[in-house]
């Protein structure tokens, strides 16, 4: 039966939210974002205790959000990144570490939201690489979450065949995010259950659920876009992709519940964040154990990495390329038009095919973050 | 899985001598939250709710805590 899992920060209403949970004995797990902190020089001992407490027992999953996967150029920062993790494995050895498939926008490291790359052979390269050497930094099994943010329709169809070819060479697993599923299916017209059939269930070692809401925009579906904002209760139609997943992923682990800080200031919120957590548990109670017997591990296969990382250098301009447009656009008419008369038209990135409702979401996103 | 009494103290001690109220550093503190449905959009809500005044630069976008 898979592990009813909370994810978890350093974080005050969070754990206020959490620690009822926490005291009934339902939490089988945690998945704890280690990079979050890379501010923060010591944690509480009070909070090392309670993260060591799952480790020890191999409940603790790491959950990163700042290594950029698919970046085609390799810098200080994902050294240090990965430098980090190694100290965070020591301390509390992480069952297994994901990150988000994708790389990220802003200027910085710690600035910027994850978006997606062109799925193409030159990805392939760069993420197999990235993968490699996180496996090698944290000696466990290493997963990608599937993006919620896709440019059109045909990428979103094919996002999860190309998921499992960057897995594949590390025996690497899918974080199969269930709202993720559900922002794609509503902003692209796709039905969530034919989409999760485009996805390799085998591989999938954890799953995700949270909540998100809506911008409007007129070209969009019902004159809406779905954001994974993690800032609202699970939606209907989320618990049931995740019925689905969790009666047709034999290697499934983990089941995790994902909800913002801030969108748990109140007892109202925080009550329906442990109603969510029931109804998840309701869920896994009722899945048929695999007959196939123990899921799949995933294990590292212990391969040797390049001694200098993957670089392309084509990719990397045309990623620092499109940062750049995105985050000064002005409107996603002046986007469209720079992107068209750029080395990003008629490439990879099949940029003239962009659907109108994601190229203003994807252009606010990068400027929240510039 | 069971938390030992002393480790649930701890935790709730933890939490009440005050930590942070969100763990990333780049985030606003001061947003009020704000019951709504969840057909609401920031642009059009129907209920004139605070969501759809907040400010660019929000905490729900940071990927440090909500981008899946």
């Amino acid at each position: 039966m898979p592990l009813r899992t909370l994810s978890l920060n350093l974080d005050r209403n969070l754990l206020q939210t959490a620690l009822p949970l926490l005291r009934s004995g339902s939490v089988d797990a945690l998945e704890w974002s280690f990079d979050a902190l890379n501010r923060l020089p010591d944690l509480p001992g009070w909070f090392g205790d309670l993260l060591g407490t799952y480790a020890k027992a191999g409940r603790l999953v790491g959950h990163g959000i700042f290594y950029s996967v698919c970046n085609a150029d390799w810098s200080e920062e994902q050294q240090q990144w990965l430098n980090r993790l190694r100290d965070w494995q020591t301390c509390f050895p992480l069952d297994h570490v994901t990150e988000h498939f994708g790389f990220m926008t802003g200027r910085d490291f710690h600035r910027g939201a994850p978006i997606s790359p062109p799925l193409s052979e030159a990805t392939l390269l760069v993420g197999q690489d990235r993968l490699l050497r996180l496996q090698d930094a944290c000696c466990r099994p290493v997963g990608l979450e599937n993006l919620a943010l896709a440019y059109r329709a045909d990428d979103v169809r094919r996002q999860g065949a190309f998921l499992e070819r960057l897995l594949e060479p590390v025996n690497g697993f899918l974080l199969l995010d269930a709202h993720n599923l559900y922002c794609q299916s509503h902003n692209f017209g796709i039905d969530p259950i034919e989409l999760c059939r485009a996805y390799p269930l085998h591989r999938v070692r954890e799953i995700h659920l949270s909540g998100g809401s809506w911008v409007a925009h007129p070209e969009a579906p019902r004159g809406k876009v779905r954001r994974d904002t993690h800032d609202n209760r699970v939606p209907e139609e989320v618990f049931r992709i995740a019925d689905h997943l969790l009666n047709n992923c034999p290697n499934l682990k983990y089941t995790t519940l994902e909800q913002l800080s801030p969108a748990l200031a109140t007892e109202r919120q925080r009550g329906g964040y442990a109603e969510d957590f029931r109804r998840m548990n309701e869920l896994i109670a009722a899945v048929h154990d695999s007959p196939s017997g123990l899921p799949c591990g995933f294990e590292p296969p212990g391969l040797t990495i390049p001694s200098t990382p993957y670089v392309n250098e084509p990719l990397a301009r045309q990623q620092t390329l499109l940062n750049g447009i995105l985050e000064t656009a002005t409107s996603s008419t002046d986007l469209k038009d720079r992107l068209s008369n750029s080395e990003l038209a008629d490439s990879d990135w099949h940029t003239e095919d962009w659907e109108e409702h994601m190229l203003e979401t994807v252009r606010l996103i990068a400027q929240k973050w510039a | 899985m069971k938390l030992s009494p002393e480790l649930l103290r701890s935790v709730a001690l933890g939490i009440g001598l005050g930590i942070s109220t969100v763990s990333c550093s780049i985030l606003k503190t001061d947003n009020k939250p704000v019951a709504h449905d969840d057909e609401c959009t920031k642009e059009a809500c129907a209920k004139n709710c605070e969501k759809a005044k907040q400010e660019a630069n929000n905490w729900y976008d940071c990927p440090a805590c909500g981008m899946g």
